[in-house]
């Protein structure tokens, strides 16, 4: 009211300075008083001159005091110079008497005529009978008693978990009329808060100690507490503008009481999947299809709704096999601040697009809560869907997923063709192993045992070649020693006999040595022996029994050997050599 | 569909005895007749009979895989060549379509690398089937047997030296092989690989539908088979990952 009417003086005075038109008004502090009580009158002058001005006769009242105040103010509109004039006259007056008092008007002259005010009509009462304030009316601006007017902050609850919502009220107590206030204004820490909206304070009276109040809540906020303990909301401060009458409004400071709140951690054998949701929600999920073609997009809507604190909420992501390729999600949210309470819904929309044909499961997705109504855990899950792709993978050479993975050869075999069948081949049956057969161990052992035989054989052969010789080897020194006794017996001359000895050595060696008749010479011997490795002394020993032989035949006075002699000889060297083998 | 039809059309002619089942050379050559005109199909479901009365080569495998990679069946076909070379391993034809079929499966994985000496031995173990080197045992202990003859009946000593020197040798070189083939056989014996013949299939930490997914395979993936429990096959791929499959969703080379 005030305010329009302050801009209907404007425009009045605009128009006036533009012409340099005078105006003039007047104006009273309020218009009950007490008997007794002083009066504020403010008289107005606009580009006018207190010369011409005719003030009221204040018939009714009595003039305690009258000031003066001006103010000149220059200003350029269309590049004109306007010079505005004003001129305030304050009266300080007391009314005569009780009941319905009337300050006449004000006159001023001008150019255009003279201006008049209108009268003001005054209500006189009796001493004692307005409230106290009325009486403290004329102390100063701002000082506007603390009781008539205050702001007090309210808890929806006292108590209540981390993470749990609640509401933070400021209400407004006053009796005058208000005219304009700023928000009341805290710092918030350890909370995360939201505002809800007030579009129109709803006054309400309430009556506290018998006084009337009216009253208003100016702000409410959902707060959603972040840390767990005691927690205290500072005061909030806000102004307001309080009408106290028509024309005198005041700027009031004021300051709420703090709040405190005991925070609770939330309790333990919280599931796996929980990160920090508190309130009542609702899971689902929806996808568009089950059965889809490769590379035709599929859209998974997952979607959670109920109340608290959707904006810090997250959604567990579904998980999926790599055949698949997932864009990242278009999340959506709404939030509700409707009754008080924040509740909303929160959806994440997926594009899926398979790559590869096949069955894939798209698993359940989990997501747990706090709920602090129940003091509980709870959770929900999506419903789980088997998603079957059919359809051919693009594996052209340009194709993304084909071409990974592929070595340098590789990629030269792409634009190659199989190789043609083979028409000839020989069909077996199958299972049938060569190595596993006892064919294959057949064939491998039979050669072994073959050769085992042969060799057997072979020795059974030797063997029996073997001791015969040793037999004869052995037999023929006692048949040269029984040669040589039945020689001693025999009536033999004397060539004869000495003929004989050679003849039995010879046939001797010729048994045990094989020493053939063609190395019946000095150089055969010597070379026999050598072979088999015999002393070469005994090839000496030989030689001279032989040559004594030899000569006892051809000149018997010369040899120096009788017959016995040359028998004992004889025997003797058949021994040693015997021996010497 | 075409072919599970084919196949009853088959098993019916083959009851009315019009089919002369019991003849695989002339199922092969009808099959390749079939290959040659491109009715794979056909073709595929011919050799595959063959296979079933029970009758093999690295040939009618080696067809048999063609077949099948013609029809844009990758898993059958790298089966096929797999079985192919198991038989001969000198297959080079098979080698070659092997590697073509193995570029269209998804899964591609280094494997990890072994030192010099090992996958020399390797290599020499898996250049020939365990027929094969069977087969060269037995030439080499009969070689080692007629040396061995000359040695004991040879004449003179110097043949006698040379023959007793290569007996002993090729004695040698027998009992190498032969035991270089028992490890082969065993090697094939206890290391069963397979092929993953399902499009895709989830490699678990357990036997057990409810157990975690490791990772995911696909179809023609050659894998090792570990172990087997029940229904489920413990697998290894060749970049050393393990875990359980369903035995359903592979075939066993």
């Amino acid at each position: 009211m005030r305010s329009i009417l302050a801009i209907v003086v404007l425009m009045i005075s605009l128009g006036a300075a533009s012409a340099q038109q005078a105006d003039l008004r007047a104006e009273v502090n309020k218009n009950t008083i007490e008997e007794g009580e002083l009066l504020r009158y403010t008289i107005t002058i606009e580009n006018g001159e207190e010369r011409n001005l005719t003030p009221p006769a204040f018939r009714d009242f009595q003039v305690i005091s009258s000031s003066r105040s001006s103010q000149m103010s220059v200003q350029i509109v269309n590049g004109r110079q306007e010079i505005k004039k004003t001129l305030k006259i304050t009266y300080l007056i007391r009314p005569s008497g009780v009941g319905d008092k009337v300050i006449e008007a004000a006159e001023l002259r001008s150019k255009n005529g003279t201006l008049r005010t209108r009268p003001i009509h005054i209500k006189v009462v009796k001493s004692g009978t307005l409230p106290k304030r009325k009486k403290e009316d004329d102390r100063l601006p701002g000082d506007y008693p603390k009781k008539d007017i205050f702001l007090r902050a309210y808890l929806s609850k006292n108590e209540v978990y981390k993470g749990e919502q609640l509401v933070l009220y400021y209400k407004l107590y006053f009796r005058s009329g208000i005219s304009n206030y700023e928000m009341p204004a805290t710092t918030l820490n350890g909370f995360w808060s939201k505002d809800i909206e007030i579009k129109k304070p709803e006054v309400k009276s309430q009556n506290i100690n018998g006084v009337n109040y009216r009253t208003a809540v100016v702000r409410k906020l959902i707060l959603f507490p972040q840390k767990s303990g005691e927690l205290e909301i500072d005061p909030a401060q806000m102004t307001v503008d309080v009408q106290y009458s028509f024309f005198d409004t005041r700027r009031i400071k004021l300051t709420s009481n703090a709040v405190k709140l005991k925070v609770k951690d939330l309790p333990a054998g919280a599931p796996p999947e929980f990160n920090g949701a508190v309130g009542d929600f609702r899971l689902e999920s929806t996808l568009s299809t089950e059965k889809a073609a490769v590379n035709e997009p599929l859209t998974l809507r997952i979607k959670i709704s109920g109340t608290g604190n959707i904006s810090l909420l997250d959604l567990p992501e579904p998980r999926l096999p790599d055949d698949f390729e997932v864009y990242d999600p278009k999340i959506n949210e709404r939030i509700s601040t409707r009754g008080d309470v924040l509740s909303g819904t929160k959806s994440y929309e997926y594009l899926l697009v398979p790559r590869q044909r096949g069955t894939y499961k798209l698993d359940s997705l989990l997501f747990a809560w706090f709920d602090p109504a129940t003091g509980q855990y709870k959770s929900a899950h999506t419903r789980s869907y088997e998603i079957r792709v059919s359809g051919e993978a693009q594996s052209s050479p340009g194709g993304k997923n084909a071409i990974s993975g592929l070595s340098k050869e590789d990629v030269e075999l792409l634009d190659r063709d199989i190789r043609y069948i083979h028409t000839e081949t020989k069909l077996k049956r199958s299972g049938l192993s060569y190595f596993a057969s006892p064919r294959y161990y057949a064939l491998m052992l039979a050669p072994v045992l073959l050769f085992l035989l042969l060799l057997l054989i072979r020795r059974q052969r030797l063997k029996a070649a073997g001791s015969a010789e040793q037999m004869r080897q052995k037999k023929a020194a006692r048949k040269a020693l029984k040669k040589l006794e039945a020689l001693a017996r025999e009536k033999l001359n004397d060539k004869d006999y000495f003929e004989t000895i050679p003849n039995i050595l010879w046939d001797y060696l010729g048994e045990r040595i094989h020493l053939d008749r063609s190395e019946q010479t000095q150089e055969g011997i010597r070379r026999k022996f050598e072979s088999l490795g015999i002393d070469p002394r005994k090839a000496e020993e030989l030689e001279t029994l032989l040559d004594n032989c030899r000569a006892a035949v051809y000149a018997p006075s010369q040899a120096g050997l009788s017959r016995s002699e040359m028998l004992e000889r004889a025997r003797l060297w058949i021994n040693r050599f015997e021996k010497e083998l | 569909m075409k072919k599970s039809i084919l196949i009853l059309i088959l098993f019916w002619l083959a009851g009315a005895g019009l089919v002369r089942a019991e003849n695989p050379r002339e199922l092969f050559e009808k099959a390749n007749a079939y290959y040659q005109s491109g009715a794979f199909d056909s073709a595929a479901v011919y050799y595959d009979s063959i296979l079933n009365l029970g009758y093999e080569s690295a040939e009618l495998y080696f067809n048999a895989g063609n077949a099948h990679y013609r029809l844009g069946e990758i898993a059958p076909a790298i089966y096929n060549y797999e079985k192919a070379l198991k038989l001969n391993p000198q297959f080079e034809d098979a080698r070659f379509n092997l590697q073509l079929a193995r570029l269209r499966t998804v899964d591609k994985m280094e494997a990890p690398k072994r030192s010099v000496i090992s996958v020399w031995w390797r290599n020499l173990l898996r250049s020939r089937s365990t027929d094969q080197w069977a087969l060269i045992s037995t030439i080499l202990i009969w070689i080692a047997f007629f040396t061995a003859l000359l040695y004991l009946f040879a004449g003179r000593r110097k043949i006698r030296v040379f023959a007793f020197f290569s007996a002993l040798f090729f004695l040698f070189l027998t009992l190498f092989v032969f035991f270089l083939n028992i490890e082969n056989y065993r090697i094939n014996k206890n290391s069963r690989e397979a092929i993953i013949f399902a499009p895709n299939a989830y490699v678990k930490s357990e036997p057990g539908r409810s157990a975690t997914d490791l990772f995911i395979i696909h179809e023609g993936t050659k894998v090792k088979v570990l172990d087997a429990a029940g229904r489920w096959y413990r697998i290894q791929l060749s970049d050393d990952k393990q875990g359980w499959i369903p035995a359903e969703a592979v075939r066993v080379i």
